[in-house]
This record gives structure tokens, C-alpha cells and sequence, in this order.
């Protein structure tokens, strides 16, 4: 019997992973790939005003599957210059893309100005629209989970209204 | 409303003098004494806050010109990227770009990542049938 192939790598941005615990997809997520973060996304993610008594639900989320193991952080050895000229400074996101690029792994970003460059140079990338259409495709979501998921995004305003409004009259 | 009173360690180089009209400075005048502040105090925290939304108004427009990511509107703004998020999802300036190309190459990545050849599929036809409605393709 051949061995059970092991899980791929993905590295998670910020915003990626706050739209994953929003749209309750980490379970799914965690099922297809194994999560690295970088430092840099772990202080964004850290870093909320205590006005409120509670801890954001992504944090503890995040600090759950890092206790246990599932989320693994690492930096990358350096920047390329060509990322450090095009994505903002000391960011999660620039940190993010260099360690996909140098491990040759997916990074998943939910920002354009990021994913546009990813793509512009061959870095695998994906945001959190194509996970939901791939899993939906794959038959892994219903009709209404779907579009339970997409009216979150647009709660959210994260997604243009128009495509939330045109993919909702598709699904009902 | 109430406003905390805030000690700010003001220094004597950064006075400003500046006009107002009959009706700003009545209102100044009223609301400080509302609020049991000095006039000075409470203009100071008008202008703090005022700059803190036109920092907030500038990272807003840079991002949606594409000028900026959120981490840099974050910086821009001087504000957590949590923050920054919750202001372009407040303001309905979306984060997440979707387009028959966008869907190509997030497909295309994961199946790569997951180590399978890239399906064939016609990404023209998978956005339209997500996200065109059937009205517009009679």
C-alpha cells in the first residue's frame, strides 16, 4: 500500500486568515494543507486595541492550532529585492510572499496589490474566493453554504457588492 | 458626549494663532464648557482627532488607488492593520479582487500546491456561472 502522500505547505497572510476564521473554513483549510506563518503576520494579528474584554475569535483560533502544532511560524532567510521595492516595508505580506517564493509554496492573500504581484511572478497564490469556488466545485459546500459564505464577505464589504449580488441571485 | 480629559505635553514653540468665525467660536466656547474643558482643550482634541481622520481619509484613498496595501494604509493611517481592515470594510472598500483571471490563477495555484495537474476549465464560463446572473446571458 503506498504511503499516505503528506499534507503541502501554504503560507497564510493576515487578512486571509481573518476571512478564514470568519467564514468558518479553517477546519476545511487545515484538511488540505499544512499553515505556516510568518512572524511578521503573527504581530498583525497580535496587535488590537484592548477596548473590549475579549480576544478576537481568529486570535484564538490562531493560538489554538499554534499550541497544538497545526499552524508553524518561520521567517524567510531574506527578502528579494524585487518584493522589498514593490510591497510595503516590513509587512506582513512582504515577509509572506518572500517565504513562498524561496519554499516554493503556495501563499494564500486575500489583498490585491499583493496577489497581483504574486502573480506577476509566478509565486503561487490564491485568495479566499478561489478557495470557496474550489471547495464548492469540489463538492465540498452546498448551493447555500456558498452563498451563506458569500453574504458574510459582503457583510463584510470585503468582496465588490455587485459580484456578491450577481452570485446570489445564480445560487437561489 | 463627554471627552476625557487628556494631558498633552504641549511645548511653547507650537503655538498657533488662527481666526474663527462668530459662530465657530461660540460653539468651541459652549462645548468646552459642556464638556468641562478649557477652550484650548478641547480644540486641541478636535484637532487631534481631526488629524487622526484625515490620516485615516488619505490611507483610505491610497489604498483604493492602489497606492498602498493594508499593512502600508495601516502605517499611513498610524493604526493596526486590525483597524485598517475594519476601516476599508466600514468605508465598503473591498480587499478581495475577483475576475475570470484572478479565479484562473487561484485555481491553477492550489491544484499546483496540492500537487495535481491543473484541470482544464473554461474560467470565462465558472465566473459567469458564480457571479454573472442567468438575466444578462439570454
Amino acid at each position: 500500500m503506498a504511503a499516505r502522500k503528506a499534507k503541502p505547505k501554504a503560507v497564510v497572510d493576515t487578512s486571509f486568515w481573518i476571512h478564514l476564521v470568519k467564514l468558518n473554513l479553517v477546519e476545511s483549510f487545515t484538511q488540505l494543507w499544512n499553515i505556516v506563518v510568518t512572524r511578521k503576520v503573527e504581530e498583525e494579528l497580535h496587535a488590537f486595541v484592548r477596548i473590549k474584554l475579549y480576544t478576537p475569535l481568529d486570535l484564538e483560533i490562531y493560538n489554538e492550532l499554534k499550541s497544538n502544532g497545526t499552524i508553524q511560524v518561520k521567517d524567510p532567510k531574506s527578502v528579494p529585492g524585487n518584493i522589498n521595492s514593490q510591497i510595503t516595508n516590513n509587512s506582513g505580506e512582504l515577509f509572506s510572499i518572500a517565504l513562498a517564493k524561496e519554499d516554493k509554496i503556495i501563499v494564500f492573500i486575500d489583498n490585491g496589490i499583493p496577489y497581483d504581484f504574486c502573480k506577476r511572478n509566478q509565486i503561487l497564490a490564491a485568495n479566499i474566493v478561489d478557495y470557496l469556488m474550489r471547495q464548492y466545485e469540489q463538492k465540498k459546500f452546498t448551493k447555500e453554504q456558498t452563498l451563506e459564505k458569500l453574504m458574510i464577505l459582503e457583510s463584510l464589504k470585503s468582496m465588490k457588492l455587485k459580484y456578491i449580488e450577481k452570485a446570489r441571485k445564480e445560487l437561489m | 458626549m463627554f471627552m476625557k480629559k487628556v494631558k498633552y505635553d504641549c511645548d511653547r514653540k507650537n503655538v498657533k494663532t488662527l481666526r474663527l468665525t462668530d459662530a465657530m467660536s461660540t460653539m468651541a466656547y459652549n462645548i468646552a464648557k459642556e464638556e468641562n474643558l478649557t477652550e484650548s482643550e478641547f480644540l486641541r482634541k478636535l484637532i487631534e482627532k481631526g488629524l487622526k481622520e484625515y490620516k485615516l481619509g488619505m490611507a483610505l484613498k491610497a489604498y483604493k488607488n492602489k497606492e498602498v496595501n493594508i499593512a502600508g494604509g495601516a502605517n499611513l493611517a498610524g493604526i493596526t492593520y486590525r483597524e485598517f481592515l475594519d476601516a476599508l470594510e466600514e468605508c465598503g472598500i473591498p480587499t478581495i479582487e475577483v475576475s475570470p483571471e484572478t479565479i484562473k490563477y487561484g485555481f491553477e495555484s492550489m491544484e499546483r500546491s496540492l500537487g495535481l495537474k491543473p484541470k482544464k476549465r473554461d474560467y470565462n464560463k465558472l465566473f459567469e456561472d458564480t457571479f454573472i446572473n442567468k438575466e444578462k446571458k439570454k
